[in-house]
């Protein structure tokens, strides 16, 4: 594995981001951690810097939804995986979510230190050191 | 004398008696009748020799009994369309008894009939036309004066009194059924007064107002004198009597004079009113002396009763008018009132009393499905009942007398005689109706009837008194007849309660749709805000999770309880919220009704609820034949709430929940028929006291600390209590301290 493993965030809720990035640090201090704030932001071929990709659904200036196709096309292959972890409860999200391509589907706990805990497993599944 | 007048008659064939064939005229005329076309004396009263001073027999020629210039003047009166009276001065041929005498001639039947009336009936002729202009003038002034109709009854009776000079004047009208009542009079203080009384029809027979149309004026000079009979009685070539009906002399009819006898009445005269065409009445006069009026006097009367039928006529249609305006006002306010009521129901039960006037009404009644209201002088409840069910009637239904149309009718002595029934909405046994009591009973407080009854000789058959009395007897047990008015008037109320309904229900479908929509509007209000509230509310808790990190990091402890207290008024907003956002999803979405097994759903249930590691405490048994519809997600989030509580509020080491159908004891009028299953839910818990049954179902109650019994929303009852609803089911509770709840709920209405 190389040492330049990074986790792209797409996520507007800075407190979500702030929190996901501690949970990292405090596991996988080496693991970079990257975020765009809007769909807009998304950088074509996110591979090119990193590997594991979370999206959030509702952004200000879209679903997150919408990019996965996009990205899939320009990223497919075994060494990029695409995640969604939304607040969202919805069935038909999460049916979406899947036949679109993303590998899982997280809803955001609403406790603490559960969301920090799933982070971390999150990142050990997709990004084993 | 003829056969026709030594004809029996009696009450029972008076109507019958051929009145116009008197076959005799009044001792106080003479009458000669030539043969239009031959102008030969056919017939002459027994008096005319005495009269004209001419021996009459069959064939004189009418030129023998006249000067020329006379017997011109009644040729004139052949050529004109008969049966007009003409009133002229005639010169007998005689020059013996030349004279100039008062008559009048009429054609009629192919007859000129000249009647002479006696010259010494006019002594006061000359002052007699001299005021007689001037009375009619003032007699027209006064009944144009008159405000009331009551007012002009008797100003009427004032001014005939006053021309005629009889001791008594009254104003018969005849009312339903041809009987009368005496409306107006003017008499001499000597004599009682007939004001107010009402008579039967029988006291003026159908063929005499008949005649009256006819005939308008009437006189009979002296009641007490021989008639003059007719020569001779019957026509020679026809075998016919004379035909008297256009006759000012003719004899009246010997029961007539036996009336009039009894009253102790010497002379009479009635004078007919006639309105459109109708016989209105009559001004009828007597006087207890013989009394003779000149022709002149008799045409006074006569154009007064014309005058007086054109005031009656102009003051009874305001009077109509009047009363038409003021139902119509009265209506008006009545629909208002039941329009402005929170239910038609209520609306006529505050109207009641102010709508029996709109039908000139004693007493009104209401049948509304099961419940009857009673107002006024009315039958029972039970007597409203069986006039709905008796009478059977599809609209406006009438009578004057329920003892008879109704027969079975129980009308107890509530003494009501009329009916006016109107089915409002007879599928729904919706009724009103109105009540009148006997018609006597009303009038024997109208007018005045109050002096004793004069003295009568034994053997009288009549008298006013008398009268009076049989007309009571033919009324017993019948009221005023409903007029055509009041029929309208009831038809116009029936309407307009129909309509009533009809808009209330229009409305109430209205304010259900509204409804629905603002409780979907909730819905989704409460679910927009219930979902969105969540998101700041996790921000929070993370903006707690960083503080107690960074206060560590700084070796503050003291933040600690605060930071707890935090968390733990976050962690009730989010229970709170969650509650609101699952009974909000409860009451979303359209349901989807399918059957399913109640084993398969409760147990889904149990397993969303009880953790694997609690399963062995708790234990579920549900009845495994039982089947259900509904809407599986909603039915199975009503068990889970009423599985959760089971286990909440339960202090037992082993707690049972027990889910089947029942038919719960002591539900009262809640107690479902057989055909709608109810199902429960029953457990072993702590119980709920029975003041607290009802108010658990509001959302957010909680009976306990939010920190006791595991906490929670309050939201679950509410869950169960929507659910049930959607299905257009019921809930409730039994419960018992100490021993445990058992939830009772249907998935479709119950049938009561």
């Amino acid at each position: 594995m190389t040492t330049n493993q990074c986790v792209l965030f797409l996520e507007d809720s800075d407190l979500d981001f702030e929190l996901a990035a501690a949970a990292i640090q405090k596991t996988r201090p080496a693991l970079q951690v990257g975020r765009v704030k809007q769909c807009s932001e998304m950088p074509p071929r996110p591979c090119e810097v990193s590997q594991l990709v979370v999206l959030d659904i509702h952004l200000p200036d879209g679903s997150g939804l919408d990019l996965i196709p996009q990205l899939l096309k320009e990223c497919g292959g075994p060494s990029f995986t695409l995640v969604v972890f939304s607040t969202s409860t919805s069935p038909s999200d999460r049916v979406q979510a899947l036949e679109l391509g993303a590998r899982s589907f997280y809803v955001k706990p609403q406790e603490p230190d559960q969301f920090v805990l799933l982070v971390q497993t999150m990142v050990e599944s997709y990004l084993p050191e | 004398m003829s056969e026709i007048t030594n004809m029996e008659v009696d009450l029972t064939n008076c109507d019958r008696e051929p009145i116009h064939l008197a076959g005799a005229i009044q001792s106080h005329g003479c009458l000669l009748a030539f043969d239009s076309a031959s102008l030969q004396l056919q017939h002459w009263s027994a008096n005319a020799a005495e009269w004209t001073g001419i021996q009459p027999s069959p064939g004189t020629p009418l030129d023998a009994y006249f000067a020329a210039e006379s017997s011109e003047q009644l040729r004139a009166v052949i050529r004109e369309p008969h049966p007009l009276t003409h009133p002229m001065r005639l010169t007998l041929s005689n020059a013996a008894k030349e004279q100039r005498m008062s008559a009048i001639a009429h054609c009629y039947q192919g007859l000129l009939i000249v009647e002479f009336e006696s010259t010494r009936t006019t002594e006061d002729r000359a002052q007699t036309l001299f005021s007689l202009p001037l009375l009619m003038a003032r007699a027209n002034h006064r009944l144009q004066a008159c405000r009331t109709t009551t007012q002009l009854h008797s100003e009427i009776a004032r001014q005939v009194r006053r021309i005629s000079g009889f001791d008594r004047v009254m104003v018969y009208q005849f009312l339903d059924d041809g009987h009368g009542a005496v409306v107006g009079e003017d008499v001499d203080a000597r004599f009682e007064p007939f004001l107010g009384l009402h008579y039967p029809a029988t006291d003026v027979p159908a063929q005499a107002r008949r005649l009256y149309l006819l005939n308008t004026v009437r006189s009979i000079a002296d009641v007490n004198s021989h008639n003059v009979p007719m020569e001779p009685p019957l026509t020679p070539a026809t075998g016919e009597p004379l035909d008297l009906s256009f006759c000012h002399f003719r004899a009246v009819s010997p029961i007539h004079i036996e009336y009039l006898q009894n009253m102790g009445v010497a002379a009479s005269m009635s004078i007919s009113i006639v309105a459109a065409g109708e016989l209105w009445g009559l001004i009828a006069c007597h006087h207890y002396s013989p009394r003779a009026l000149s022709f002149e006097q008799r045409s006074a009367c006569e154009v007064l009763g014309v005058m007086a039928s054109s005031y009656l006529l102009t003051r009874e249609q305001q009077a109509k008018n009047d009363l038409i305006a003021s139902r119509q006002k009265l209506y008006a306010g009545v629909l208002n009132t039941i329009a402005e009521s929170p239910s038609v129901h209520q609306g006529i039960e505050m109207a009641a009393q102010r709508m029996q006037k709109l039908v000139a009404a004693d007493g009104v009644a209401m049948l509304w499905g099961e419940e009857v209201g009673i107002w006024g002088h009315s039958v029972s409840p039970d007597g409203v009942r069986q006039i709905v069910a008796q009478a059977q009637a599809g609209g406006v239904w009438s009578t004057n007398s329920l003892a008879e149309s109704l027969p079975e009718v129980d009308l107890g002595d509530s003494g009501v005689c009329g009916c006016l029934l109107m089915p409002i909405q007879p599928d729904e046994g919706q009724y009103l109706m109105f009540f009148r009591r006997e018609y006597a009973h009303e009038v024997s407080w109208a007018g005045d009837p109050h002096k004793p009854a004069t003295q009568t000789e034994e053997g009288v058959r009549l008298s006013p008194r008398q009268s009076f009395a049989l007309w009571k007897e033919n009324v017993t047990g019948r009221s005023r007849q409903w007029s055509e008015a009041d029929t309208e008037m009831a038809t116009e109320l029936r309407g307009g309660v129909i309509e009533l309904l009809g808009r209330r229900a229009a409305e109430l479908t209205r304010l259900n749709q509204e409804l629905s929509r603002l409780n979907a509007d909730l819905d989704s209000f409460a679910y927009a805000a219930s979902h969105d509230l969540r998101e700041p509310l996790r921000g929070v808790r993370q903006i707690v999770y960083f503080l107690r990190q960074e206060l560590a990091e700084d070796n503050n402890q003291k933040a600690e309880p605060r930071l707890v207290a935090l968390e733990r008024q976050v962690a009730r907003m989010s229970e709170l919220i969650d509650g609101l956002l699952r009974l909000s999803r409860a009451g979303r979405g359209d349901l989807e009704v399918v059957p399913f097994t109640l084993e398969e759903v409760a147990r889904e249930a149990y397993e969303m609820v009880v953790e694997p590691p609690h399963r062995e405490t708790v234990v579920l048994q549900v009845d495994p034949a039982v089947t259900l519809r509904g809407d599986y997600i909603c039915v199975r989030e009503l068990l889970l709430n009423l599985t959760s509580n089971a286990l909440k509020y339960n202090d037992n080491p082993k707690k049972t929940i027990e889910v089947g159908i029942a038919e719960p004891p002591g539900q009262g009028s809640k107690k479902p028929s057989q055909s709608v299953p109810v199902y429960y839910v029953r457990d072993n818990g702590i119980g709920i006291a029975n003041e607290h049954l009802e108010e658990v179902f509001q959302i957010f109650r909680r009976l306990h600390a939010p920190d006791q019994y595991g906490g929670g929303s309050g939201a679950g009852l509410a869950i169960v209590k929507k659910v049930v609803e959607r299905h257009g089911g019921r809930v409730w509770l039994e419960s018992q301290v100490g021993t445990g709840t058992t939830v009772f709920f249907t998935l479709s209405p119950l049938q009561l």
